[in-house]
């Protein structure tokens, strides 16, 4: 039998076996008041505030009570009520609430159920404890002085981060979250990710971009896409008037619990470049402003004049962007080109050459925390692709084994279970793990002799039998290859590598949006007479400042001033990430919408639109 | 019958007035409540000192000095109902954030340290000497209503008045309490 059944409350209800009599109540409709608990996370049963009479008899936590045919649960009588009163006074009278200037009051799930319970008088004399205020890091404040130790925070970091940045430190009631062994979160292993403050019932962590913003609970909330890399996290994004209050992780019941990086949460609120309100013409050492449609004629007489023409833009885009862009580029007869298209298009050449099916790369990243091991090319992705590094790290906490290859210092240091470092191209270490899984072992002895001879080569035969013995004795392993790896060869080697062994890819490339990949694009003239450049949100590039120094004349067309803005002969003003709206795909292939959230503040409001005339004007 | 209308007296202890200022908020229901009631003394609309006997005996503000503890007791003992108005008067409030330290070094701290050099720790009789800590109203006597809030909204202070002059003693719901 899955199912049990069991009486909450006099109402007979059944649920699923394995479940919590707190979850099971929440689906009948029955709200049971919780703090520590969420559903992200792991229930630990630290504030005892779910409490529940069980058979008339114990009072249990229901977080933590799996429900069981014929038990019998109260979850409101006076008796817990009081219980429940007591518990939340001795929680707020521990720590140092003052909620008339908290960054949480009217967000606060303490705050909450003391109204709920209609505490509007304390029983018991407050405490006033010395606690620190930690503001060291870039993004978040963590005050200690409202923190009732709860413990999601440090769940968070486990579980869902993978990163185990915080942790209890403390006995009794000097028990506190600190920060690794005891240092400032600024200076900490922390990756900016800010899975702790969504988590964080009370005002103890929070966003220095958001703070004293305005109460969520009165915003608008919308949820969209965001654009910053690949995996296309869900966020929900609350708004003032038709400003920013907050953003937060919206896929909280998909394995990323809610996750996002500094790149979709803090990113686009600490970006304070100026925006872009005027075309911006630079001509013989002079900046002269234009209107729009001045632009626009500069822009298309520079166009209609040219011959050699290179687009190129930013993957950051929405696939309408993206099409609308490239309609008006090859009107006027310009190679296209697009950001982390070029390493597909290695890939796709690399993949014909050597008859690697689709059936090898991973259609859900997920995967990632099923492997036994993984042999990651490339550390960046640390950075480039957080959350993705997040499931590795998770995968790694729960026994995968972790092999990275960084030219670099390998930045999964603490998590992975050899690291290689060794120059690009990484191709001749591949190469030889290639040789030997074909050849056997004793070749990696003439192997070793061939390369001593050839001189130069920096591999060690020891790295190679161990990524050797590695994959021959796991039965799933995945190969990750990060975004910096763009050379044919090393790409040939690693792709022949996981067809030999039967290994899974996942291949990560510079785009936010992986439309690139159903995309015509080709590679853009080197030295162009005209460079048109479509940098959205982006701001150093360093390809694309690349092409505007090689250029006769530059078009940056860019929502912010930045570096490039400065090096072009033409600048137009473009949109950011939430001024546009459409669609993006994810690595997992998978078609999102993306919403707008504000209305354009800059120079321009169609972008499309701009694109389409520019088109028609040849 | 004027004679028959209930006595009320307010009094601010170490508060910012913040309570008083929304009351005044009510608007026109001030109006209604001065036919209603009678003012015996407040700060806010009147200039009487003395608290007398009254029904009605309303205090915002923490108790931080000993002549707070003296008006907070002669409140009560002149009072029926006593009520709680604002975080300060229910739990202490923000005054107790004086609370992390003790007194003497709080006034070197004040007047000294972070002061120019002509000024001293004032010590006139006349001013009153601050209590060892800041502390909530029931800390100090018995408190029969409390409206929480920093100020409690204009709707919750007429809400409680209302059904104090209906005779009954309020208690704020979870939609009306706001710490
Ligand atoms: S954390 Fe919550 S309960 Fe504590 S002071 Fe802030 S709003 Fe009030
Ligand atoms: S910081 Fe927040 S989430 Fe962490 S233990 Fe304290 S209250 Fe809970
Ligand atoms: S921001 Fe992320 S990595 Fe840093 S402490 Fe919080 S959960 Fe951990
Ligand atoms: S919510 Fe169950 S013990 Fe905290």
């Amino acid at each position: 039998m899955n199912t049990v059944n069991f009486n909450v409350d006099g109402q007979d209800i059944s649920a699923k076996k394995g479940m919590t009599v707190m979850e099971a109540c929440e689906e009948h409709g029955i709200t049971i008041p919780k703090l520590c608990q969420h559903e992200a996370l792991e229930n630990v049963m630290a504030c005892r505030l779910c409490s529940v009479e069980v058979n008339g008899k114990q009072i249990l936590p229901s977080c933590g009570l799996q429900v069981d045919d014929g038990l019998k649960i109260q979850t409101q009588t006076d008796h817990l009520k009081k219980y429940r009163r007591k518990i939340l006074e001795l929680i707020y009278r521990s720590e140092n609430h003052y909620c008339m200037f908290c960054e949480s009051d009217g967000d606060c799930e303490l705050q909450d159920l003391m109204y709920e319970h209609e505490i509007d008088r304390f029983e018991f004399p407050r405490m006033y404890p010395e606690w620190p205020v930690d503001s060291s890091h870039d993004y978040i404040i963590k005050d200690s002085n409202r923190c009732i130790r709860c413990g999601r925070c440090v769940r968070a970091c486990d579980e869902v981060v993978g990163n185990h940045t915080l942790s209890l430190g403390g006995r009794g009631i000097n028990n506190r979250i600190i920060v690794d062994a005891g240092v400032p979160l600024g200076e900490s292993t922390c990756t900016s990710c800010g899975m702790c403050l969504q988590v964080c019932p009370t005002g103890a962590i929070f966003s220095k971009l958001s703070m004293f913003k305005g109460v969520k609970k009165e915003c608008d909330m919308t949820t969209t896409t965001c654009l910053s890399c690949s995996m296309g996290c869900g966020t929900n994004v609350y708004t003032k008037t038709g400003h920013i209050v907050e953003i937060e992780g919206a896929d909280i019941h998909k394995e990323s619990g809610g996750q996002l990086c500094e790149f979709g949460r803090f990113k686009p609120l600490a970006n304070k470049g100026e925006r872009i309100k005027n075309v911006i013409l630079r001509e013989d050492g002079e900046e002269k402003e234009l209107s729009l449609s001045e632009g626009l004629e500069k822009a298309s007489e520079m166009l209609v004049k040219s011959y050699r023409i290179s687009a190129y833009a930013s993957g950051d885009l929405t696939c309408e962007d993206l099409d609308a862009f490239a309609y008006a580029m090859r009107a006027h007869g310009a190679l296209f080109d697009v950001v982390g298209a070029k390493r597909h298009r290695f890939e796709t050449e690399v993949k014909r050459r050597i008859n690697m099916i689709e059936g090898h790369f991973v259609t859900d990243i997920r995967e990632i925390m099923k492997a036994d091991n993984i042999l990651l090319y490339d550390t960046s992705i640390y950075h480039t692709h957080p959350i993705l590094a997040s499931y590795i790290r998770r995968a790694t906490s729960n026994g995968t084994k972790l092999i990275t290859i960084d030219a670099y210092e390998d930045k999964f240091w603490n998590h992975s279970d050899k690291s290689i470092t060794i120059e690009s191209p990484k191709t001749q270490l591949t190469r030889l793990v290639n040789q030997v899984i074909k050849e056997g072992k004793a070749s990696i002895e003439d192997l070793s002799r061939v390369s001593s001879i050839l001189g130069g080569l920096r591999v060690h035969p020891k790295d190679v039998m161990e990524i050797v013995n590695l994959l021959e004795e796991a039965t799933y392993d995945i190969i990750i290859i990060g975004d910096e790896i763009i050379d044919r060869w090393s790409l040939r080697h690693i792709f022949e590598l996981a067809k030999l062994e039967g290994s899974y890819v996942i291949s990560l490339n510079h785009a936010g949006n992986q439309y690139i990949k159903n995309l015509e694009t080709e590679g853009v003239y080197e030295e162009p007479e005209v460079a048109y450049i479509l940098a959205g949100d982006e701001e150093d590039q360093a390809d694309m400042k690349e092409l505007i120094e090689k250029a006769d004349f530059s078009i940056v067309q860019s929502a912010r001033r930045s570096e490039l803005t400065e090096m072009a002969d033409l600048v137009i003003p473009s949109l950011t990430m939430f001024e546009r709206e459409g669609t993006t795909i994810d690595i997992n292939g998978v078609k999102n919408k993306v919403e707008r959230i504000t209305e354009p503040k800059g120079g321009i409001r169609s972008e499309i639109g701009f694109f389409e005339e520019l088109a028609k004007m040849r | 019958m004027a004679e028959n209308k209930p006595k009320v007296a307010t009094a601010c202890m170490c508060g910012c007035s913040g309570c008083h200022m929304s009351f005044l908020d009510v608007d026109e229901f001030v109006k209604d409540l001065a036919e209603l009631v009678e003012f015996q003394s407040s700060h806010v609309i009147m200039d009487v000192k003395e608290i007398e006997k009254v029904d009605i005996g309303i205090m915002e503000g923490t108790i931080t000095n000993d002549e707070n503890v003296e008006v907070a007791k002669k409140m009560r003992e002149n009072c029926d109902i006593l009520v709680a108005w604002g975080d300060c008067a229910c739990f202490g409030g923000i005054m107790t954030m004086r609370n992390f330290e003790k007194v003497d070094k709080i006034l070197e701290e004040c007047y000294l340290e972070k002061s120019d050099e002509e000024s001293v720790v004032p010590d006139d009789e006349l001013i009153p000497t601050l209590t060892d800590k800041a502390k909530g109203l029931d800390e100090i006597i018995d408190v029969d209503v409390y409206i929480p809030g920093c100020p409690p909204s204009a709707d919750v202070i007429r809400y409680g008045l209302e059904k104090l002059l209906e005779g009954e003693i309020p208690k704020l719901d979870k939609d009306k309490l706001r710490y």
